[in-house]
């Protein structure tokens, strides 16, 4: 009885260990990017990798009331099945924009998309706004009905300049 | 006149297998907060059930082995690996549960049955054993 336990004890480690190895290898990883005029700057990342807890320090993001800012959703898929999801992009609770996006099994994908800098500008103080305004901006993402990022959603500072 | 070396009544391999539970536990509670991302619900519910065999399972064998006290000494006698083991078991026990009903995926209709007949079938089993001993 007490090796015949060991061995169950044993067995089921052994699974515990293929089960967690397994998971974790097929996970889905989703991030959002922002275009800051010379690259793209990575927002958020779920799930996180290790370390990445507090945001990094940047820049603000610039444009003009008239522009479009640009956002780029990527997912890596390490499941053995392709995914194929809708997605949509909240700010302040409304959503401002939608799309799909799919990955080949054990790819990757990604879907650009633009929001008009008023629209993300106007959750500050309405005109006259001070010469270097700086909206903080945060978005929310909803991938098949579930929400992305919900550890650390995307923000960033997006600063008004004029044309 | 008593002994000049009196025995201390300390099990240093049962001091040693709760060593090496509350290591193990750390460690799980450490992964459990730092890859909790990484984990799928299904995947949590499987390896809190797993975990659960392990607890009960080294229980049992330790429970085989004898003495399990880690200081034999009075008023300490309680403190026990197999108490220990067997905690942790009916901790993972309901925190499998609590991983089962926390399935998206799942219908909470199966959530309700899974539980209920899962529970009962577990009494059962039991009250098999104990009669046939």
């Amino acid at each position: 009885m007490g090796s015949a336990a060991l061995v169950t004890a044993g067995v089921a480690a052994a699974l515990l260990v293929v089960v967690l190895g397994v998971d974790v290898t097929m996970t889905t990883t989703y991030a959002l990017d922002a275009w800051t005029g010379s690259s793209w700057r990575e927002l958020a990342r779920d799930p996180m990798s290790g370390g990445g807890y507090y945001a990094q320090p940047h820049g603000a993001l610039s444009a003009n009331a008239s522009d479009e800012v640009r956002f780029r959703l990527r997912v890596e898929n390490g499941s053995p099945w392709a995914v194929d999801a809708r997605y949509s992009i909240l700010h302040l609770g409304e959503e401002v924009v939608s799309g799909d996006i799919s990955a080949p099994a054990r790819g990757s994908g990604e879907s650009e998309f633009s929001i008009p800098a008023a629209r993300l500008l106007d959750a500050g103080p309405r005109e006259p706004r001070p010469a270097s305004y700086e909206a903080w901006v945060m978005l929310e993402v909803r991938v098949d009905g579930d929400f992305v990022f919900a550890r650390a959603p995307p923000s960033f500072s997006l600063r008004e300049v004029p044309r | 006149m008593s002994a000049p070396h009196a025995e201390p009544g300390v099990n240093v391999r049962n001091v040693l297998v709760l060593l090496g539970i509350i290591i193990t536990t750390a460690g799980l509670i450490y992964f459990a907060t730092e890859f909790v991302d990484l984990i799928s619900d299904w995947g949590r519910f499987l390896s809190l059930g797993l975990l659960t065999v392990i607890f009960v399972s080294l229980g049992l064998h330790f429970d085989q082995g004898g003495a399990s006290e880690v200081i034999g000494t009075a008023g300490w006698r309680w403190l026990k690996v197999t108490n220990a083991l067997y905690v942790l078991g009916a901790i993972g026990a309901l925190s499998t549960v609590i991983a089962f009903f926390s399935i998206d995926e799942l219908d909470r209709l199966w959530k309700v049955l899974g539980a209920i007949f899962g529970g009962l079938a577990l009494i059962l089993v039991a009250a098999r054993r104990r009669k046939g001993r």
